[in-house]
């Protein structure tokens, strides 16, 4: 009994400690701010506040900010899915792009069938996803191919193919910005906190985050998911179908980028713009790997992103800097991120 | 008699007092009227580095303000992500510290029409652009047509001619960074009207690099060009332009360049460079802005008789690159151009 009191007090106890590394992480990317504030500001007390207070001020600027970060946590749970299968999907953005494209010309071609429509176009856009990442998968179960690499060509091609598409065949000849045609009218999210461009994604993103959590810690195929994640070889002894392993969390994790994709343009863009994504990909990943791939921690760790972003934009719009002050904080973020000894601070006080 | 002389003394006086003191006040209030602070946001849809048009609209806005102590400028770079433009204007606009927005970009009033709707007293002052009947909004499209039209005719004088790198092909090249709705109804079949106006029989080869800043792609466009047969270029690229410049110098061609003076980018083969007058179009807006005489719902096209579109003459290598006999059926050709004689139908955008 005081076993098992003692195990629950440390799991308690665990969750703090094991943030520890982010935290510190998070507290050095914030220190980074500072410096650079004074360092390329003529303003810095005035750029320090825009920075930090601006994007609170006002329900614009939160929803902005909540909204930045909705793409963010559809990619970092489909980057977590892959990771916590033992997989890398470095080919995000081209998944969210790709799943941004079909789900907008699907939404066009599908303009009178209502919420049909809608949910055939969305589901067509994570499929179109899905399938990009699991090509990679199944590339390695058959052949052993490093699925990092060729998730990572595959979309730098596709993403070249898709901006062609873009701004050749699909392009609305009615614009002069080199978009597709705009989704009908009823297909568009309701919008939250006008004149911002959040939208009712955001319950979206929330309640896939729960359905992520609960698949991977509450159902058979999550634990075998996770199980084949941490050792393949004692998973295939204990009887788990490996080849599904390799593939299924590739299509999941790929299904969620493209559905990230296709929420960006159901709730904010409206038609798919030429490289709208650029670098959402990449983020995600220092999401996710802020969040060590738990998809609960992902929310905080999105919301920190989006936080930063809107912080620099808003430090850009008041004062004298530059949006490449956001930039370098990203930067400094994704480099940090990428250090096991940060990442594993509370980890060892925990063990020693 | 002297109170009725003193009633109406009395009477004159105080009306000269009141119209003394109504045109003081009319006086204080026009002067007031002047030196009324304005504050505009030049929003650049891109960067200003490396594009003539947002460097003219930068600098024709800080000319104005630097003449003009009531009147302060931000000049706001919002990057080549399209998707953000309209979150950032909208920032932008939301802080309501701007009295005009003025910007350069054809894909701009449809933006600020959706900007607009939301901050209903916020004005935009577009150039490059056509848009008529929004209440906030002010545009003001150069005549690219018009500029391609006699761009295209030096290119089909250039690749008829005996010139050291001109050839017998009939043929002329048009390399575009994207693809949009002025260019392709305006730039490039104005540039091939120009060309047939010297021979009907000759063709044009249109590519698309696919960006604004991918120099070694646009290189690879104009070697393949090059090789079918293309010996004069025309360019809408930003930046990605350097890679025409490179393979003209290395395999020999031509240029003719819109909108600003690059004779030096590429010496010998830039042979003829249209000008774009943003810088004195910026000042006259602003000026308009300051005064209140602003028609906002209307859209002007200017062009060359109006004087915001032109050639550079004025280069020595223009003289340098160009044969004489060239020149001057180029010049009696702009003559015309300039008095209205060269007819011509502008599609609709």
């Amino acid at each position: 009994m005081n076993d098992r009191m003692d195990r629950r007090w440390k799991r308690f106890l665990g969750v703090p400690r094991s943030a520890l590394g982010s935290l510190v992480i998070l507290f050095i990317a914030l220190a980074a701010v500072f410096l650079l504030s004074f360092l390329l500001s003529k303003t810095p007390a005035r750029t320090l506040r825009y920075f930090f207070i601006g994007p609170l001020q006002n329900t614009y600027y939160l929803g902005n900010m909540l909204n930045t970060s909705i793409p963010l946590i559809f990619s970092a749970l489909g980057v977590s899915l892959a990771m916590r299968a033992g997989s890398f999907n470095l080919g995000g953005e081209g998944q969210l792009y790709g799943g941004a494209f079909i789900a907008t010309v699907s939404a066009v071609a599908m303009a009178g069938w209502g919420i049909a429509g809608v949910i055939c176009a969305i589901v067509l856009g994570a499929v179109t996803g899905g399938v990009m990442a699991a090509f990679s998968g199944y590339l390695r179960m058959k052949w052993q191919t490093n699925e990092l690499i060729t998730t990572f060509l595959l979309s730098n091609a596709v993403s070249l193919v898709v901006g062609y598409l873009i701004a050749g065949p699909f392009m609305d000849p009615a614009t002069n910005l080199i978009a597709t045609r705009k989704i009908p009218e009823s297909f568009r999210f309701s919008r939250i906190l006008e004149p911002s461009n959040l939208s009712s994604a955001l319950v979206m993103a929330l309640v896939m985050t729960v359905v992520v959590h609960l698949y991977l810690y509450r159902t058979k195929s999550g634990y075998e998911l996770r199980m084949y994640g941490l050792n393949p070889r004692f998973a295939r002894y204990g009887g788990i179908n490996s080849g599904s392993y390799l593939v299924l969390p590739m299509f999941l994790s790929g299904a969620l980028y493209g559905l990230g994709g296709a929420m960006a343009i159901f709730g904010t863009y409206y038609a798919c713009m030429k490289d709208f994504s650029v670098g959402m990909g990449w983020n995600a990943l220092a999401v996710a790997l802020i969040a060590r791939f738990r998809p609960v921690a992902i929310i905080p760790a999105a919301l920190f992103f989006a936080y930063i972003e809107s912080g620099a934009r808003n430090a850009m719009l008041h004062s004298d800097v530059t949006f490449e002050i956001a930039s370098i904080v990203q930067s400094v973020v994704f480099f940090l991120v990428t250090s096991s000894v940060l990442q594993r601070i509370g980890t060892k006080r925990e063990r020693g | 008699m002297n109170i009725r002389k003193m009633l109406v003394t009395i009477l004159v006086a105080s009306m000269v007092c009141s119209f003394g003191s109504l045109a003081a006040a009319g006086m204080t209030e026009q002067a007031s009227q002047e030196e009324k602070p304005l504050s505009v946001l030049v929003y650049i849809t891109g960067v200003v580095a490396g594009s003539p048009p947002y460097t003219a609209l930068a600098e024709g806005a800080n000319q104005f303000a630097a003449e003009h102590p009531n009147v302060k400028v931000k000049i706001y770079e919002a990057g080549f992500n399209q998707a953000e433009w309209e979150e950032q204007l909208t920032s932008l606009v939301a802080t309501g510290e701007y009295d005009i927005v003025l910007g350069s970009n054809p894909s701009l009033p449809e933006i600020a029409v959706r900007v607009g709707s939301k901050f209903p007293k916020q004005k935009f002052v577009i150039t490059d652009a056509f848009l008529e009947g929004n209440s906030q909004i002010r545009t003001y499209l150069y005549n690219q047509y018009e500029q391609s039209l006699y761009l295209g005719y030096l290119a089909g004088l250039v690749t008829v001619s005996d010139m050291p790198y001109a050839n017998k092909a009939l043929k002329v090249g048009f390399i575009a960074a994207q693809e949009y709705p002025l260019l392709n109804k305006h730039m490039v079949p104005g540039f091939l009207a120009g060309a047939r106006m010297i021979n009907p029989a000759i063709e044009l080869d249109f590519r698309v690099v696919g960006n604004w800043f991918d120099a070694n792609k646009a290189a690879d466009l104009a070697s393949s060009m090059r090789a079918a047969g293309v010996d004069v270029f025309a360019v809408i690229a930003g930046g990605a332009a350097q890679g025409l410049f490179r393979v003209a110098q290395q395999q020999g061609a031509y240029i003719v360049y819109h909108n600003d003076n690059e004779y030096k980018a590429a010496p010998s083969h830039v042979v003829g460079c249209g000008s774009m007058e943003q810088r004195k179009l910026v000042m006259e807006v602003l000026s308009d802005v300051l005064s209140g005489s602003v028609a906002y719902g209307t859209a002007s096209i200017v062009g060359v008789k109006e004087g915001y579109l032109g050639f550079h003459f004025d280069d020595p290598a223009y003289v340098r690159n160009l044969p004489q006999d060239i020149r001057d059926k180029f010049e009696a050709f702009m003559q015309e151009v300039r008095e209205g004689r060269v007819s011509y139908t502008l599609p609709p955008l």
